[in-house]
């Protein structure tokens, strides 16, 4: 490399601007002395301890809204039932964390001996933002003996009314991870479908079991947040 | 109006800024290499940072999901073409570091192999570590722009001549653009103020020895900052007023305003999705993302006209205007906008207010447009020749520089979607203790 293809060799030309630049580099330099004795010795504690991670405990204060539906169902015949959770829990709560679902009925056809109808309810999947592939679901159920069916969608992606741990961050990012007010926005659809049983008497003419009364309630359990730093 | 709208408000000036400034860099075969290589790689780099800046705001204001991973990683990307990009604007504009074809390809490779060696760091999941060099870019431009700066501007008055003070005036532009917020913190830089040395700039990705080469350069950066400044002051007095001094004042007068305000805060800097509160965050708005969103495309369109990378004549002169124009109504609409978000004032005088902001910023954009057409500034009149080798580099291969970035920006589309598939970003905040 020729010296007039070294541009150092021109920066550093004369006295003047080699004085100048080397002031310029010195001045540099104390600038990152100074920064480095700061950053590890002055405030050394502090820094490091910034970069410490704090674990949050986060809790869920739990209120729900119920809501009874009840049909009369023919045989063979399919309802579906619809449910839309208020908003002002959506507005009020941080969260809508599950939907429980009870779907009970009874034998009502006053028939001697009638045994109890089939009763089944499924959960439909809609486009409600809801936490639909959760293992612990129970989206569908049937009841032969009027036992009551109950069903239950985990709305919340991994909520389950239980504490949970955070680390790092803050204390906001946690909450407003919790705080998504778009779960479960929407409309829920239950089919219900009933089955009769005949009584044993069926055969007399005036003796029949048509239909059958279904009593839904549905349950929107929604929460409340807190955070905390537990250590 | 928040920050990620002003991020969207820089996305729109920047892009229109590269974009039309690209089409006009092209139009003007007149330009030397090393003028040509910059102005093509300046007029992509806002192109890009114009994407970034509008990752950053999809960053911030998603919420829910995790595809604010995807938008996190190509804000960093186009990050990674910004740093290169300065880089090698610094090696071969104002005067050319670069002073054969050797040092140009050793140069700009090792430029263009910091960006690939960065988004590869990211595929592995390195992203944010020390390996990144995050910040040394910032010590390229003082030592360059810095050193060459302190060179011409202080010649000895037999050898200064408008050409050396222009050249001067450059270096010290691109350190404003690229160190401007840097310098509203000095304050808190000389009294060690947690604002300053709490700088977090990754959150809980980076480790403390990132953060201190990140903050360790923005310490120089501001060493560099008040030397200019009082170089700047002493030629004043000196009767050798230089543009540069109006310029860079406000930054360090901000920034004793700003100590006042971020001392009484708890938040420091800036953050990846961090949140920060109240007046801090109006404060960080009208400064710190001011100067990245605005400010940096009103120094670059300064540079591109004022120094004639943008070659002004009857064919090229409506689409010079037209670029000019739509920055500086857009710079005026959202700064009123800005303004509004704090005192707020009836929509109709707003709307009147806004019309007369735009009439007078048109009016002056008429006026100075012309004195930078008019009056170009001359970067190598009586300048010894030595300091612009003449190189033989065609014109096409300066235009690859743009399939290049074409090229790097489809494969950070590319990774961006890898690590959001693959929630590479999340499970790095969980490793990292997120």
């Amino acid at each position: 490399m020729t010296d007039s293809e070294n541009v150092l060799s021109d920066l550093f030309s004369s006295d003047g601007s080699r004085r100048n630049i080397s002031v310029y580099l010195v001045v540099l330099v104390v600038a990152l002395l100074y920064h480095a004795s700061v950053y590890w010795f002055i405030l050394g504690s502090e820094i490091q301890a910034k970069d410490v991670q704090i674990n949050y405990t986060i809790e869920f204060e739990e209120s729900s809204e119920l809501f009874s539906d009840s049909r009369t169902i023919n045989d063979g015949e399919k309802e579906t039932l619809e449910f839309t959770a208020s908003a002002d829990f959506f507005d009020s709560k941080s969260g809508f964390g599950l939907l429980r679902i009870t779907i009970s009925y009874a034998e009502t056809s006053g028939e001697f001996a009638d045994p109890c109808d089939t009763v089944s309810a499924d959960l439909v999947l809609t486009d409600v933002s809801a936490d639909w592939n959760n293992a612990n679901n129970v989206l569908s159920g049937v009841s032969s003996d009027c036992e009551t069916i109950a069903l239950t969608l985990y709305v919340y992606p991994e909520y389950d009314g239980q504490p949970k741990e955070g680390t790092g961050l803050d204390a906001s990012h946690w909450s407003d991870a919790w705080s998504d007010s778009s779960y479960g926005q929407g409309i829920f659809e239950l089919d219900v479908e009933v089955l009769v049983n005949e009584p044993p008497t069926s055969g007399i003419p005036t003796v029949s079991d048509t239909n059958e009364e279904v009593e839904v309630t549905w349950e929107a359990v929604f929460y409340d947040v807190s955070v905390r730093e537990s250590s | 109006m928040d920050e990620e709208n002003l991020l969207f408000i820089g996305a729109i000036l920047s892009i229109a800024l590269g974009g039309l400034s690209l089409r006009l860099v092209r139009k003007n075969v007149n330009l030397p290499w090393n003028e040509a290589m910059a102005a093509h790689i300046l007029c992509l780099m806002f192109i890009t940072k114009g994407i970034q800046n509008a990752a950053f705001g999809y960053v911030n204001s998603e919420s829910t999901g995790d595809i604010w991973q995807f938008w996190a990683q190509i804000a960093v990307s186009m990050d990674y073409i910004f740093e290169s990009s300065i880089i090698a604007i610094a090696l071969l504009y104002p005067v050319p570091m670069l002073r054969n074809m050797k040092q140009v390809k050793v140069g700009l490779g090792l430029v263009v192999g910091l960006a690939l060696f960065r988004l590869v760091l990211d595929v592995v999941g390195l992203n944010f570590s020390v390996f990144g060099l995050a910040g040394v870019f910032v010590f390229v431009v003082v030592l360059v722009w810095g050193t060459v700066y302190i060179k011409f501007r202080l010649m000895p008055a037999e050898e200064s001549n408008p050409s050396t003070q222009n050249i001067a005036l450059v270096a010290g532009l691109f350190t404003t653009l690229v160190l401007g917020h840097v310098w509203m913190w000095w304050p808190g830089f000389i009294l060690q103020s947690e604002y300053f040395y709490f700088l977090d700039p990754f959150g809980v990705f980076s480790s403390t020895v990132a953060n201190y080469i990140w903050v360790a350069g923005y310490a120089v950066g501001i060493a560099a900052g008040l030397t200019i400044l009082i170089v700047e002051i002493h030629q004043a007095i000196k009767g050798n007023v230089n543009t540069l001094l109006y310029i860079i004042s406000p930054y360090f007068v901000l920034g004793i305003i700003g100590f006042l305000i971020y001392s009484q805060g708890g938040a420091s800097g800036f953050g990846v999705r961090a949140g920060s509160e109240g007046a801090v965050q109006l404060w960080a708005t009208f400064t710190t993302s001011m100067h990245f969103t605005i400010i940096r495309p009103l120094i670059a369109m300064y540079i591109l006209l004022r120094f004639s990378l943008i070659e002004i004549n009857d064919e090229t002169k409506p689409l010079a205007k037209t670029m000019s124009i739509v920055l500086i109504v857009v710079a005026t609409s959202a700064i009123l906008e800005l303004i509004q978000s704090i005192i707020p004032i009836n929509q109709m005088i707003s709307a009147a207010l806004l019309g007369i902001i735009i009439a007078l910023g048109l009016g002056w954009e008429e006026k100075s447009f012309q004195t930078l057409v008019a009056n170009p500034g001359q970067l190598r009149e009586n300048i010894d020749n030595r300091w612009f080798p003449e190189l033989d580099i065609s014109r096409r291969n300066i235009g690859r520089i743009e399939i290049a970035c074409l090229i790097y920006s489809l494969v950070s589309l590319l990774i961006a979607y890898y690590v959001w598939e693959f929630d590479v970003i999340l499970e790095l905040q969980m490793q990292r203790g997120g």
